[in-house]
Order: structure tokens, then sequence, then C-alpha cells
């Protein structure tokens, strides 16, 4: 059974200036032990979808209006918040980007990662305690024993995000959510706590919902990507083929502005070629282009583009909305 | 005729706080050439950024020199600074917190050549236009404000702001850490341009080394508040020498798979810089450290045509046991 399925999911943000269509209409499904990457740059919506997940978008502003979010089964959307809540943290754990302000800088270390185990699987605080130093020897913290006693202000950017992700696996979740989870990391750190999740997600057999802006992450640790722009998904496709042949020009657009340079290449500096540009940038969440949105921007748009949005249908063995790119490309008169 | 535009001797510089001395930069030796890039690489707290404002002068170093166009700036005071400043400008990360929020685009472009009396009060109308236009922003936009602009934008602004006074140099601290990769991508071919046009040097300072291979002719890796290697951009990437700079590189998550290279895993974090490790700073996450790391700090040896390298065991072969290291961890943890 599919392990979350996201079906035309639509959460909106009511504000003075208008209603912000974040995510619109956007579908995504996650099979067990999956990792399923979403990428995007800032505003695409990739976080709100997350958030939406969690049940942790703000209300109000922030509302989902319409479509399902079905996790093993069972409708999300809608649901009470005393049964969210004993979701979160025990079927589907989360990390953020920013640990420090996702800790809470009073309790230590040990009584942290135990409080879920206490709230969630009923655990005596010592029992929590011992179980909190055992994870925390899972993720890799120096010295267990000693950091359980700990606050998070004496523990590095890096052994905060351990923590999290201590915290989030106490359960053994079936689903992780990790948003931006590595983007305040240096990279050498960043190795380490990528090889972390994909070790512990190998060990529990756990899915991995991954939001991030970071094409290169993507490329090394997902199965799957869901490239997302202006709140709606406009390609989707296995790791490996999306990159070795992307559909949508916005993708194309992506992967050629990233500079990255072969080992063995000489040049340097000034002899290096220009990188690919996409000129504009993205439209206001208020001010969004009937069509598709991306053809402002988009080096091959033609006119149907601009007058209504562009489903998604396969392409290039995965599915990409572009009427320019689809392997059953339809007439423009059937569009019409 | 000096060759150099830039030439940095032994420079150091502490900050005395309530924790302790933070050892931002010891004994930092680097030279930069008339029109060249260097790259400046490293993790946060390696000092790069202090590297960058120490040259400009927002910070006073504790000792050694800084040789602008043959001239030590290091210890010059305000008045005598005041004509070198022109020759050197620096672009920041975050646009919007270097833009006075209450200030017109064109008045924040034309305050440089007021304080530094370089142009007439029509002139500097001319070339605020021309400095706009430039960069990519429409010369009718000068009456705005920085927050009408998006984050590309404002980092064009700062650019345009920082070509004012036609520097010979300009230090660029993260310019593009804060942006899109699409709009990343148009700032880089910016910068290059503007390089081409006018002859620009610069001091490229990126945590993003995919970014700095891109951009520079030199790279110089920096940890721990010293140098650890400089080279050619080219070499540094096909042949690492110093092990921090093979870690780095191969931390780096690369898109095409057939760049990837077998990565080199360190154990641990960055040490305080409050509280250095002795002799070679990198010792303690380094898989080759001996005993003589810890007693004597490595020099800097060249190891090819200028290409430099700080360590003991250049010859070491290249971290066997660090890459296993962490796949191994977790059968211990279970």
């Amino acid at each position: 059974m599919t392990l979350l399925a996201i079906d035309d999911l639509q959460t909106h943000f009511f504000t003075r200036s208008g209603i912000l269509k974040a995510v619109d209409g956007v579908s995504l499904s996650i099979e067990p032990g999956e990792v399923l990457a979403v990428v995007g740059e800032s505003g695409c919506g990739k976080s709100v979808t997350a958030f939406s997940v969690l049940g942790l978008v703000p209300n109000p502003p922030g509302r989902i209006v319409g479509g399902s979010i079905r996790f093993e089964g069972r409708e999300l959307v809608g649901l009470p918040a005393r049964d969210m809540r004993a979701l979160r943290g025990d079927r589907i754990g989360m990390i953020f980007q920013e640990p420090m302000t996702s800790l809470n800088p009073a309790l230590t270390v040990g009584d942290q990662i135990g409080e879920v185990l206490v709230r969630h699987r009923g655990f005596t605080r010592r029992q929590a305690l011992t179980r909190a130093e055992e994870l925390l020897d899972l993720v890799r913290v120096p010295d267990p024993r000693r950091r359980v006693t700990e606050y998070p202000h004496r523990l590095s950017g890096g052994m905060r995000q351990r923590v999290m992700i201590a915290m989030a696996i106490a359960c053994e979740p079936k689903l992780l959510i990790a948003d931006e989870p590595t983007t305040a990391l240096d990279v050498t750190v960043q190795a380490q706590v990528l090889d972390l999740l994909a070790s512990i997600r190998a060990r529990f057999g756990m899915a991995i919902l991954l939001i991030t802006h970071d094409l290169g992450v993507v490329a090394e640790t997902a199965d799957r990507v869901a490239v997302m722009y202006a709140g709606r998904k406009v390609e989707e496709a296995a790791t490996a083929r999306l990159f070795a042949d992307p559909q949508h020009p916005y993708t194309r657009g992506l992967l050629g502005a990233i500079p990255e340079v072969a080992d063995d290449d000489p040049a340097m500096g000034r002899d290096r070629p220009r990188l690919s540009e996409i000129p504009g940038m993205v439209p206001a969440l208020d001010a969004m282009p009937p069509g598709c949105r991306f053809a402002p921007r988009c080096p091959e748009a033609m006119p149907v583009c601009r007058t209504a949005p562009p489903a998604l249908r396969p392409a290039g063995g995965g599915v990409a909305a572009c009427y320019a790119r689809q392997d059953d490309r339809p007439s423009l008169e059937e569009v019409a | 005729m000096n060759p150099h535009l830039l030439r940095v001797d032994d420079l150091t510089k502490h900050f005395r706080t309530p924790g302790g001395t933070v050892h931002a930069l010891d004994g930092v030796t680097l030279e930069i050439a008339p029109g060249e890039t260097l790259g400046l690489v490293g993790e946060s707290g390696c000092g790069k950024s202090t590297l960058g404002k120490t040259l400009v002068r927002l910070y006073e170093p504790d000792s050694g020199h800084i040789e602008l166009l043959g001239r030590d700036i290091a210890h010059l005071g305000p008045g005598a600074l005041r004509p070198l400043r022109r020759e050197i400008q620096m672009i920041f990360q975050d646009p919007f917190a270097s833009l006075n929020p209450r200030a017109a685009v064109g008045r924040i472009l034309e305050e440089p050549m007021i304080v530094h009396r370089t142009h007439g009060r029509a002139e500097r109308r001319a070339r605020v236009a021309w400095l706009m236009e430039r960069v990519g922003l429409r010369p009718e936009h000068a009456g705005r404000l920085p927050h009408e602009f998006s984050g590309g934008q404002r980092q064009r602004i700062g650019i345009a702001r920082a070509l004012a006074l036609s520097p010979k140099l300009i230090v660029c601290d993260e310019p593009v850490s804060a942006l899109d990769v699409s709009v990343r991508a148009q700032v880089i071919n910016l910068l290059a341009d503007l390089r081409d046009a006018f002859g620009l040097a610069y001091l490229f300072i990126s945590h993003d080394l995919g970014v700095v291979r891109h951009v520079a002719d030199r790279i110089a890796v920096m940890y721990l508040g010293r140098l650890v290697e400089t080279g050619p951009a080219a070499e540094i990437w096909s042949r690492p020498r110093h092990p921090y700079t093979q870690a780095l590189l191969s931390a780096v998550p690369q898109v095409r798979t057939e760049h990837r290279r077998p990565r080199v895993a360190l154990v641990g974090d960055l040490p305080s810089p409050l509280a250095p490790p002795s002799g070679c700073r990198f010792r303690t996450r380094c898989p080759r450290a001996t005993t003589l790391c810890a007693e004597a700090a490595p020099a800097m040896l060249a190891v090819a045509s200028r290409h430099l390298a700080a360590c003991h065991h250049l010859d070491a072969p290249a971290a066997p046991h660090a890459g296993t290291a962490s796949s191994t961890v977790l059968s211990e943890a279970s």
C-alpha cells in the first residue's frame, strides 16, 4: 500500500492583500521505504506541502482548502488536532532546517528525546533517558552518556541536527519529513548527516519526504524527484532519469544554472563558459500568470502556454507539465 | 612596478571576547594579481569573512601587512586610508542588511562619490544611471527603496555601489549564497562580465565550492584561521593535496554521477576557534595525523608550480580508513 498519497492538495493563505495559493493542486505519493525529494526555489510551495502533511500550517492565515492527504490509508485533512498530535512524532517524524529553533533551550537533550517516548510509548522518565542514550549513540553523537545531560546551546550545529534526528526516529516512524535538513550545515557535516539519514532509512525501512533546494543533495539521496514551481508540480521522475534527461524547461534551466566542473577540466576563471540563466524571476503568489506559470520566463513558450495551464502527462519516463515536452503531445487545437 | 595588486603577509587578527580569545586569522599570507579572481573557501568559523573584512579595513589587524598597490594599509589611519579605499570595495552576502532601507537606490549609489568627492552633481546623476544599466537594473528605478527590489536585484544594487568608484579589487563575501539557483547564475554571470569589462580582480569568498571552482583563477583553502592550501583552481580541483581540501571536495554533493569523488568522511566537528588545537589545526579530524602534527604547525610548501600546501604528511596515501569509518559506525552502534 502507498504510504503517503497527496492528491490535488490546495493550501491557501488568506491575507489582507488577497488569497495566496501557496500550494495549488499538488499530487505526490511515497511508497514504504522510498525517498522522494521535492525541489524548487524559495516560494515554490515545497515547505507548505510538508507542513500540510504534518498539520502544521498556521491557521489563520493558512488553510487546506482542497484535496486529500492519505497516510497509511487514513485521511489527514480534517483530522482532529488531538489525532494529528498522536501521529506526529510517532508514525511521522520530522526534522527542520534550523535545529536550534526546534529544540527547547530549557530542556536537556535527554529529556527532549525522552519526551517523545513518554508521550507516545508510555515510557517512564528513567526508561526514556536510557533509550535517549541509545538513540544518541545511533545518530553518532560521541559520548552519549554525558550528552543526555547537556542543553542544546552547548552543541554544535551538526550535533543539534543529530539530536533532532534522534527525536524524530525515537518511535521508529514509517515516514520522516525532512525540510532542508542540511541547509544550515557546512559541507563536511552535511555529508555526515546525509550518510546518517541513509543508514537509518536502511535500518528502519523508513520512507523520507525530503524538501530541499539543493539539486546536488537530491541527486545523492533521493529515489524519485518532484520539481515544484510557483505552487505546482511541474515534473516528476526517477532521480537518475530526471538528471539525465530533464523534460520541463524549468528543470533544464535549473540544471544548467548549476556550476559543476569536471575534475579534469582545465578552464578557470575567465576561460569558463557562462552559466545558463533563467531570465526574470518567480511571479508573486498574488500575481500568477493565467496559463503555465513558467511561461513568462520560458525560452520555449508558445501562445497556448499563456492561456491554459498544462496538465501533467507522461514525458521522458516521468511526467511533466509542459505543452512542448510530452510523449503523447495533444495537437494545439485539442488544447485550445 | 609591483606585479601584485594586493599582498597580504602574515596577517593575524584575534578577537578578545568574554569567553576567551578567538583566533580568527593566524599568519595568513596571500597575493592577488591585477584582474585575477582568488576564490577563498572554508567552512563557517574558519575566518574567511574576517579576512575579507580585514582587507577592506573594516577590522584593523593585530599584526602583519596588507600591501595594496605597493602601500601598506594594515595600520593606516582614516585620513591616509581614504584615497586607497576607492581601490578596494566589498559586496556582502545579505544585500538587504547592507543597504540603507530608507535611502533611494540612486542616493545609495551616489554616496561613495559624495564621500570621496570624485564627481560633481550632474556627473554623479549620469553615473548612477550608467551604473544601474551596467548591472542590469533600470535607471528609471533610481527613486525606489531597497525593499521594492527582489533579492537578486538588491545584490545588483550592492554590486553597482561597489563599482561606483572604479575599484581595482572587489572583496565578494558570499555574494550569491542567499540567492536561489536561477538568480544565482545571473549574478555570477554579471560578476564575470564586469571582470572582463573593467579588468576587476576579485577575492571571492564562498562556502560553495562549485561556484568558486567556476569563477576562480586560483583557490585558497582556509581552516580555523589558517590557509592550508593554495593553487590554480583547476589543479586544486583535480589534484588536491591537503587532506582537508580532499575531504571538503569529496563532501560536495554532485548532480552528475561522473563528478562524484569517493567520500573522505571527516570525524567530528570544527574545533572551537577559542582554543584551536596545537600544531596543525586540522589534526583532530585528520586521518593522517601523527604526534608530529600536535607538536609543530606545518609550513606552506610548494607541491607544484604556484601550488602550496601545509601538511607534514603530504605524501601519505589519501585517507583510506576515514571513508570506511562512517559506514561501520552503524554496526558498532547497533
